[in-house]
């Protein structure tokens, strides 16, 4: 697909044409088909395509937005057929054992690096997580670093 | 995610607040209130304190993080409302709702009743922006100073004579300890929680959707019977060196005694969009979810694409250490649009802030990343200010809640 070498360069695929099987669990196959939209009873809205400034054009990677029904906006980052990060918020907080599959545990059970009321980081050697927000206002991403493109880092996952 | 606004269309309208865009350099007298007008204040007329201490200190080991506020609550058992506990150290959380104590901070001659519901325990699955808390919901009489909620469902957290965690309330995240605390009370515009609630029988807890809202984990000063349309919470500003104890002072009541006046120059509703008295602040580009949240320990808002000088820190993973205190330009609003300012604040690097006091529990102006969606204005917004938060619904000081107003 083309992409375009700005920081956030842009290609919308109207949904329908992307099917559900590109949805799945952080760390695994984007090909796998993994049943995150239908656990998560959520729809696909868009997929897009990203390349990052600086970096070589053959590493761009691609975002899918799911929509759940209890007003989550989750998007999964995917290089190389993996997905390698992930982004959600909204009023609520989606399944995130779903979401994380074999890294929920390390996010649930590795020591922050921060945390606090309103926020948590995880800073591990293969595993990069933030939430924040506020009741009723929830946000949280992951990425892992060794399935990411270079240049690629848990700034650019949102 | 950054909603995309013009940013020129939220400055319609835009007035300054020559008195606030300075950050936290306001210094600001405490004990007694004095009205913004200079005047000195009498003390309330009514026989009642709607005044508590607000406390920064480390929390109950000394081990909490910075900025974090604490309050004294008092819990009474609803049928023998004599017997009571005073528990120190409750997060004071102006972005959540209602109060939580961990069980084993409760003395069991309290002897709290369940919430029971159709002849069985109410828990609930409670989200906090870093996790989750579970726990059931006890009837308590809640009391502030002299302020009284009788009553009211509270949340025990950690409450062992119920089933441990069921599966769907921790797969949405990671344990929330509060920090060391030992509960927190949330004081948010919006009164009743609108969370997960379940029902438990035998070993087990299955959601129950169908709890009636007053059934429902709410704002103890929502339930006050006088002074129950707001809250002010006023700390001073953090004195050179730092402090290891800051105390500030939490207010009942907006408009309803002469120590709550609605003072504030600048107001921000939610009124007819969100009614939860979130608005809108504008940064870098984008436009934000926003709070004065004083259970967020920094300001928390996006790596800024236009602002190279507010690099993250080497050691404080996730913190800003500018080179230089840096200002951050931004434009707070109602939901609306409405009421815009500009508003600019100072970031400062908090390592330095830390080498240079090394004993300090609150420390100002401190930024953190995060945010991709929101603007928190966490504790260091509110050190040398005074911020009102008003109830949905409420005629706080002659406006309609919510809204949060400095």
């Amino acid at each position: 697909m083309k992409t375009k070498l700005l920081k956030v360069s842009v290609l919308i695929l109207i949904t329908s044409t992307f099917p559900l099987a590109a949805w799945a669990t952080l760390g695994e196959d984007s090909s796998s088909i993994m049943s995150d939209a239908n656990a998560l009873n959520a729809k696909v809205s868009q997929a897009t395509n990203y390349s990052i400034a600086g970096a070589n054009s053959s590493t761009p990677y691609q975002t899918n937005t799911l929509e759940t029904a209890n007003g989550i906006t989750i998007k999964q980052f995917v290089y190389n057929g993996k997905v390698f990060a992930v982004a959600w918020h909204g009023s609520h907080v989606p399944d995130q054992n779903q979401l994380f599959g074999k890294y929920f545990a390390t996010l649930q059970n590795a020591t922050p690096s921060y945390k606090s009321v309103s926020a948590r980081q995880i800073n591990g050697n293969d595993f990069i997580s933030a939430t924040n927000g506020w009741m009723g206002h929830y946000e949280g991403k992951a990425l892992i670093p060794s399935l990411a493109p270079a240049n690629v880092s848990i700034n650019n996952v949102k | 995610m950054k909603k995309i606004q013009i940013i020129s269309t939220a400055l319609i309208g835009l007035t300054l607040a020559a008195c606030n865009s300075g950050g936290s350099n306001n210094s600001t007298s405490l004990n007694p209130p004095v009205a913004s007008s200079g005047s000195p204040q009498k003390a309330s007329d009514s026989t009642i304190n709607n005044v508590v201490p607000v406390t920064v200190d480390g929390g109950p080991s000394g081990n909490s993080p910075y900025n974090t506020p604490f309050v004294s609550v008092t819990v009474c058992n609803v049928s023998n409302p004599s017997n009571c506990q005073t528990i120190d150290h409750i997060i004071l959380d102006t972005g959540s709702m209602g109060l939580r104590i961990f069980a084993n901070k409760i003395n069991s001659s309290l002897n709290l009743a369940n919430e029971n519901v159709g002849g069985s325990p109410t828990a609930e699955c409670t989200l906090f922006g870093s996790g989750y808390d579970w726990g059931s919901i006890a009837m308590a009489n809640v009391q502030m100073g002299g302020e009284i909620a009788s009553n009211v469902p509270i949340q025990i957290i950690n409450d062992p004579t119920i089933p441990g965690v069921p599966s769907n309330c921790s797969n949405q995240g990671a344990y929330n300890d509060l920090g060391g605390a030992n509960g927190i009370i949330g004081v948010n515009p919006l009164p009743y929680d609108n969370g997960t609630y379940y029902s438990c029988s035998g070993s087990s807890c299955s959601i129950n959707s169908n709890l009636a809202t007053n059934q429902q984990v709410v704002s103890p000063v929502y339930m006050f019977a006088n002074d129950n349309n707001g809250v002010i919470v006023q700390l001073p500003s953090v004195p050179s060196g730092g402090s290891s104890s800051l105390t500030g002072t939490l207010t009942f009541g907006i408009g309803t005694e002469q120590n709550n006046q609605l003072t504030a120059q600048n107001v921000f509703t939610s009124n007819g969009t969100a009614q939860d008295g979130s608005f809108t602040t504008n940064y870098d580009d984008g436009s934000y979810d926003s709070i004065f949240d004083t259970g967020s320990t920094e300001l928390f808002f996006d790596t800024p694409a236009n602002s190279a000088a507010l690099a993250v820190c080497q050691s404080l993973s996730g913190f800003y250490c500018p080179s230089a205190t840096t200002a951050i330009n931004t434009q707070i609003s109602s939901l609306n649009g409405s009421n815009a300012i500009n508003y600019s604040y100072n970031i400062i690097n908090v390592e330095n802030y830390l080498n240079s006091n090394p004993n300090t529990e609150a420390i100002p102006n401190a930024g953190a990343e995060g945010g991709d969606n929101f603007f928190i204005w966490g504790l260091p917004f509110f050190y040398g200010k005074k911020v009102f938060s008003a109830f949905t619904g409420a005629n706080a000081g002659g406006t309609t809640g919510p809204y949060f107003a400095f």
